[in-house]
């Protein structure tokens, strides 16, 4: 056997179904033993993409996403995607081929220190030089992407490494004394938290991604539900269900108004799995004053952007079915605040809206980067993809065909501007291949309409008129666009709502060129 | 603070400080009575608004390193600091030596009018002595940076 027979092996023991990538002469070997084994590989059009169809899945199988591209060019495409889960905190594992191992160091051709180049994105990485190292390397890179705060873990592997003859001795376990992440909140701390929202007369949770990657959603539900306590949420947070208006709705710069007026009215807040980043809680002094409790699995997170009452280092399911479990009884008759019904603003807002209403209601919206994520992320219903932390555009439609592979059963949309949808509608090629029942919406302004935004706001007027940012006289016919990957499509110049419904009912995969 | 000796930990450490805008005054490492730890010595000044604050940041972010054993804040007062510098001077032989009976260190090395002299002592003595020979002219200098124990009985583990 040689040792990429092994590297399969491990992933297999590993429980993975699926590989997104891009071959190379330094993973190939790895890729021909795959192509033998029950793991199925879905060839990307560009590594980046594979990267970004890594994200997707893991966040819709709740397991580790994996990437495997080649070395040098190959690799360096990865580092957005890496960075883009590092933000999010998305657990993906990324294999790496590296040239012979005698060449590391010598420039030699598609050479790239990866390791070094992606350490800023990483929660951790390996550069294997045994072969006999493969096993326990593979089992401790699965752990520590999922383990505490999950992230990306990269491993880079020689070419010559995965050649060479080796015995598969699987390892079972995991010895790694630095790294201990506690994951149950200390017991009196969340006492004092239960006697504050007992004693609290506005309590609102801010709900952010830990609340999904602790799988926290119902728990969350459930306690706000009965004790009548209203939620908003950040970006990240988005997909919380809740039936009786408790959730407000998202905070942030590009929240709604109602939702940031909560977090100020509130007398207790309570952070759970929600960073406070600066797009989220632009204004940190908003605490002042107030009770703040703040849940996180990072210690780091904790005090970096606003500085709590209560610090937690939790998972947030733990904290929160401890939390219940202290607070037993109801404690509110009715909340004290209710979300508003939003009146929608625009054209797009009532075409997703009606979109909202008409989705099932499980439907998965991978959004990208821009005006077309805000515009999307008013959708109430189903759960909501983005990448939140790094902006990273070209997100939506390989975040899209990562959460396809992963679920086929559920429904997929994909909702892009004109400007991502050009950074990766190579990938259009990935769902034709496979063919992925994704549907696209592109919000197509022939602009890059959010830097337009920001740039009226910041009176940069060569920017507001067009300079950098104006599309039209590149853009291509995105209907056509798609008719050459044989892909059914329309151009929507109207809004009309059959047109959603034509979307929704396609077999295959549909294109909406939404020119707004 | 103790972390694996591994290949590439130092170069992640030193990044660390630098991606999160913190400056590190010296930094010293070397392995430990077991030979897969290592012990560095990181001396580190701020002069923001909020160096408690930013402090206790950087020393999460490098607890959450994962081969980060233990971190630990200590101030001046809590250890004991020594820093080993060598330099090397020119000048009048038996005045260079006068100054070196006079501030308590050694020459090393000679050769004609130039001395190595190595100094060992806290960063601030080491200062102080420094100055002392400032009336040769000095051609080389280095320093290990600052190693530092607790004071007592106390030990990082």
């Amino acid at each position: 056997m040689i040792a990429a027979e092994c590297l399969v092996r491990a992933l297999c023991d590993e429980g993975v179904t699926d590989i997104f990538g891009y071959p190379g002469a330094a993973i190939d070997p790895f890729l021909e033993c795959l192509s033998t084994s029950d793991i199925a590989f879905t060839l990307m059009r560009s590594e980046g993409a594979a990267g970004l169809a890594a994200n997707g899945y893991a966040r819709t199988s709740h397991t580790i996403g994996v990437t495997a591209v080649t070395s040098g060019a190959g690799a360096l495409n990865l580092l957005p995607a890496i960075a883009c889960a590092y933000a999010d905190s998305i657990p993906i594992v990324a294999i790496t081929g590296q040239v012979r191992s005698f060449d590391v160091g010598t420039d030699a051709f598609q050479e790239a220190d990866i390791t070094g180049s992606a350490e800023p994105f990483v929660k951790y990485s390996y550069l294997i030089k045994e072969a006999s190292d493969i096993p326990r390397i593979v089992k401790e890179a699965f752990y520590l992407a999922s383990a505490g705060r999950q992230g990306p873990v990269l491993i880079d592997i020689p070419v010559d490494i995965l050649q060479t003859e080796c015995e598969y001795k699987p390892t079972s376990e995991i010895k790694l004394r630095s790294y201990n992440p506690t994951s149950e909140g200390n017991v009196f701390q969340i006492k004092k938290a239960a006697e504050i929202i007992a004693a609290a007369k506005r309590p609102l949770i801010i709900a952010g991604g830990g609340i999904h990657s602790s799988g926290a959603v119902k728990a969350l539900a459930d306690f706000t539900d009965f004790h009548n306590i209203p939620l908003v949420t950040t970006m990240m947070g988005l997909g919380i269900k809740n039936s009786l208006g408790l959730n407000i709705g998202m905070i942030g710069i590009h929240g709604n108004a109602h939702a940031n007026a909560a977090v100020k009215e509130a007398d207790t807040l309570i952070l759970l799995g929600a960073r406070a980043g600066e797009r989220s809680i632009p204004d940190p002094t908003v605490t002042n004053g107030k009770e703040v409790i703040h849940v996180d699995i990072d210690p780091a997170e904790i005090g970096k952007n606003i500085i709590p009452t209560i610090p937690i280092v939790s998972d947030c399911r733990n904290f929160i079915e401890k939390l219940f479990s202290i607070l037993s009884d109801k404690l509110f008759d009715k909340p004290w605040i209710t979300a508003e019904k939003r009146i929608p603003q625009t054209p797009l807002d009532i075409y997703f809206d009606r979109l909202s209403e008409l989705m099932k209601p499980d439907t998965i919206i991978a959004a990208d980067v821009g005006n077309n994520q805000i515009a999307a992320s008013k959708i109430t219903a189903g759960r909501f993809l983005t990448s939140g932390g790094m902006g990273t555009m070209g997100y939506a439609l390989p975040a899209a065909i990562g959460a396809s592979v992963a679920d086929r059963s559920r429904d997929i949309i994909c909702i892009a501007g004109d400007g991502g949808f050009q950074m990766s509608f190579a990938e259009l090629a990935t769902i034709r291949e496979k063919n992925l029942p994704i549907k696209i919406i592109i919000v197509n302004n022939n602009a890059l309409g959010m830097v337009k935004d920001s740039a009226a706001a910041a009176s940069q007027t060569a920017l507001m008129n067009g300079f950098a940012v104006d599309m039209s006289k590149g853009n291509p016919d995105f209907a056509l666009l798609a008719g050459c990957y044989s892909l059914t499509s329309e151009t929507v110049t109207d809004f009309n709502t059959e047109s959603i419904q034509k979307l929704l009912s396609a077999d295959e995969a549909y294109l909406i060129n939404l020119v707004i | 603070m103790l972390v694996e000796n591994r290949f590439g930990v130092l170069s992640k450490i030193a990044g660390l400080f630098s991606r999160r805008g913190f400056n590190i005054a010296s930094l010293a490492v070397g392995v430990t009575e077991s030979p897969d730890v290592s012990r560095m010595t990181i001396v580190t000044d701020d002069e923001s608004d909020a160096p408690e604050r930013n402090f206790e940041q950087i020393r999460k972010q490098l607890s959450k390193m994962i081969d980060t054993i233990r971190v630990k804040a200590l101030s001046e007062e809590e250890c004991l600091s020594r820093e080993l510098v060598l330099i090397k001077v020119s000048g009048d032989i038996e005045s260079i030596k006068n100054t070196v009976k006079k501030t308590n260190t050694r020459v090393i090395d000679e050769d004609g009018e130039i001395c190595t002299i190595e100094i060992t002592d806290t960063p601030e003595r080491v200062n102080k002595i420094l100055s002392e020979f400032d009336e040769y002219e000095l051609l080389e200098t280095v320093r290990t940076g600052v190693i530092s124990l607790q004071k007592g009985a106390k030990t990082l583990i």
